[in-house]
């Protein structure tokens, strides 16, 4: 119980420890809770198999899936394999791993675009909006997050992707104009891009980055701004933000680094929360994008009933959930001295 | 002859708005701060002396605050009309100030080495800019500031702040002139061995030893005036004696002006040149702490002198001053006090607020000792 680095450790380990129970728990109930969507065994081989199929290949499918045996020992068999570290495959014979290595790092780019966005510019609002407390500039910051937090996603996606994209001469599909000619180790667009040094496409991904990002961070930054506001105006009567002024800073400093510095609290820890929604609530944004991401990987699985497919998304936004909030637990500890690993 | 003051009031007025009402905070205020004397600020809680301590310096939060009328010219500029971007210049290296709650008034997230360093950083800075200007006697030439203190070469890392990111603090502590200056510092305001604190937050030290860093880091500074905001109200008796000691000794050695508020007459007698009597957010006295004391010119001065406990003498239950503070938003008609005065008469309810004016005769011969009374003549102690 401490603040030092081998503090800050344990506290890690333990919170990762703390991962595996969450891990098969989240695993178990997104299992069985997609297998008895689809009740009927034959109805699942129908899906897969496509309309045409003969009653002899969906019978043969029954068996190969076992898809007639209990549902608690299919859960089983599938945790078994699933612990060997074999996510399943889906039914188009691509293995549930491989998607969610391809398609998840697109959904992270996407994520810390919308986040950093929404930390640039959202926090400063916050800030604006607590210094101009009543006047004009707060009411329109006021109007500014709320009015984002308040549209729909799909109706904010779709003003950005068809009215605003083509308005700004910016592109609105996909990760790049042309599939790029390079490999695509980390599957992340900008990233993979700049190993490749290829500069033209790196400029071509953060075209294609930027309108989705800007998208899903306006449309989240509200809570985020009202956050930091409300902190910071519990913070700026205090003393010690009087006593940085008397010190001769000038205000923005008196601003952004001594009063932001505590506020910040606050707000990181609900950061950590909005980081664990976007994961999962991009979905919407990637699919008018056509970004090929999680989200449109976790739609096709649902739409196909790819069982082992929808439980790897769940899976993976489930652990990025809980990653994020430890990293915001992190941070919370780095920014106020009081605060003790444990 | 008397020499050019440091700051000068005229006739300082600042309201508070509110849903409740208009508060009338200070009422045409004047006051003069000669260089090096100590002016205490003495008065019950909202009688507006808090607020004449922020006012100068521009501090107060506007709204509700509201300067109605007034000049405070501080060497030869008038904060007032400053705009708001060359505030900044003025403070810290010019005017410091020491808050009443030390447990607030260092910020909880740096550690006490970062702060201090940040103001002689910033007095360094100001000192580069007008080098030659040091030379002539006066720190800093603040009637031609022209523009704002370049701050970028204050900013520091954002985030660390943590145990675990010694590492990243220890560089900031590898400036050795810098850490000197900090530790010189803080052992002129008697902290014995400061390495130790240097690394420590505010949360880990006592009030009386955060009060200390606090007076280290205004006066690390070297400002031409400095503010002290009942610096010692919320520390416990026996420090604040400490606290008190500390200052006294620090006033002989440090050629600064202060303006020093207090509700406590025994902390101003020790401490003060100067003492001004403020009343419903008028100043009703000034003049010379011995005279005051011995002579005082305005009823209110002379109840509350007879209200404070006398360490010397134990005789008879205290006297306590009939009637209780008027509301600021409903200021008696005339003088605020008569309605709780002995010696008032007709005139005092209806005549508008007398002016501070020199008393004549016996206690008056300086000609310093002033009292805003129709009967200051009267007074007896």
């Amino acid at each position: 119980m401490g603040r030092s680095a081998t503090d800050l450790l344990w506290f890690i380990g333990k919170r990762l420890l703390l991962l595996i129970p969450l891990i098969i728990g989240v695993n178990a109930l997104a299992f069985i809770l997609i297998r008895i969507a689809y009740p009927n065994p034959s109805s699942l081989c129908i899906i897969w198999l496509g309309g045409h199929a003969r009653g002899s290949a969906i019978l043969a499918c029954e068996n190969a899936f076992g898809l007639n045996q209990p549902i608690v020992t299919q859960y089983f068999l599938y945790l078994e394999q699933f612990l060997r570290g074999d996510w399943g495959t889906s039914p188009n014979g691509i293995p549930v791993l491989t998607s969610i290595a391809q398609y998840f790092p697109a959904t992270l780019e996407l994520v810390i675009a919308a986040v950093v966005f929404i930390v640039v510019v959202g926090i400063p609002l916050g800030v604006i909006a607590a210094q101009s407390n009543g006047r004009w500039m707060d009411h329109l910051v006021r109007i500014l997050y709320l009015g984002g937090w308040a549209t729909p996603t799909y109706v904010g996606a779709i003003i950005a992707a068809f009215i605003v994209a083509p308005y700004l001469g910016l592109p609105n599909t996909g990760q790049y104009s042309h599939p790029p000619p390079f490999a695509q180790p980390t599957h992340f667009s900008v990233i993979d891009a700049l190993l490749a040094g290829n500069l033209p496409y790196t400029a071509d991904a953060l075209t294609h980055l930027f309108l989705p990002a800007v998208t899903l961070g306006l449309l989240n930054l509200g809570i985020i701004t009202r956050m930091t506001r409300a902190s910071m105006l519990e913070v700026l009567p205090l003393d010690y933000v009087k006593s940085a002024r008397m010190k001769g800073l000038s205000e923005f400093f008196v601003m952004y680094k001594h009063a932001l510095r505590t506020a910040l609290v606050t707000t990181i820890t609900v950061l950590g929360l909005l980081i664990a929604g976007l994961l999962s609530g991009a979905v919407v944004v990637e699919y008018i994008f056509g970004w090929q991401g999680a989200g449109e990987f976790a739609y096709d699985s649902i739409s196909t009933a790819n069982i082992p497919g929808t439980v790897g998304c769940v899976m993976v936004f489930a652990i990025g959930a809980v990653v994020a909030n430890l990293i915001a637990d992190i941070l919370y500890g780095f920014l106020d001295p009081k605060v003790e690993w444990r | 002859m008397t020499p050019e003051p440091v700051l000068s009031i005229a006739n300082l007025s600042v309201d508070y708005v509110a849903a409740a009402g208009t508060f009338h905070a200070l009422i045409e205020v004047s006051l003069d701060i000669p260089p090096g004397r100590v002016v205490g600020i003495v008065g019950e809680t909202g009688c507006g002396k808090s607020t004449l301590g922020h006012a100068i310096p521009r501090i107060l939060p506007i709204p509700p605050a509201r300067i109605v009328s007034g000049k405070v010219v501080f060497r030869g500029i008038d904060i007032t009309a400053l705009p708001a971007w060359k505030l900044p210049t003025v403070r810290g290296t010019g005017i410091g100030m020491i808050f009443q709650e030390p447990l607030n008034s260092l910020n909880p997230a740096f550690r006490i080495y970062d702060q201090v360093a940040e103001a002689i950083r910033i007095r360094r800075l100001r000192e580069k800019g007008q080098g030659l200007r040091k030379a002539e006697g006066a720190p800093y030439d603040y009637s031609t500031t022209g523009k704002s203190i370049p701050a970028s070469p204050l900013s520091r890392p954002f985030l660390p702040g943590g145990t675990a990111a010694e590492r990243l603090q220890t560089r900031s502590v590898e400036d050795p002139s810098l850490r000197k200056a900090v530790l010189e510092a803080l052992s002129l305001v008697r902290i014995n061995d400061p390495e130790t604190i240097l690394r420590l937050y505010p949360h880990e030290l006592s009030g009386g030893m955060r009060q200390r860093v606090m007076i280290a880091q205004a006066l690390s500074e070297r400002p031409s005036l400095l503010i002290a905001d009942e610096p010692t109200s919320a520390l416990d008796v026996t420090i604040q004696a400490q606290v008190l000691t500390l200052m006294k000794e620090l006033i002989d050695e440090i050629q600064t002006s202060i303006l020093f508020i207090s509700h406590d007459l025994g902390v101003i007698a020790e401490i003060a040149d100067d003492i001004g009597v403020m009343y419903a957010g008028r100043l009703v006295e000034f003049g010379p702490v011995g005279e005051v004391f011995e002579q005082p010119r305005h009823p209110y001065t002379r109840s509350l002198l007879r209200a404070a406990p006398d360490r010397s003498k134990q005789e008879g239950p205290l006297e306590s001053i009939p009637g209780s503070v008027p509301s600021l938003a409903k200021l008696p008609s005339g003088c605020a006090f008569h309605p709780r005065c002995a010696l008032a008469t007709k005139e005092c309810a209806v005549s508008p607020g007398p002016v501070l004016r020199p008393v004549t005769g016996a206690g008056g011969a300086s000609g310093a000792h002033r009292s805003a009374c129709w009967h200051a003549e009267e007074v007896v102690s």
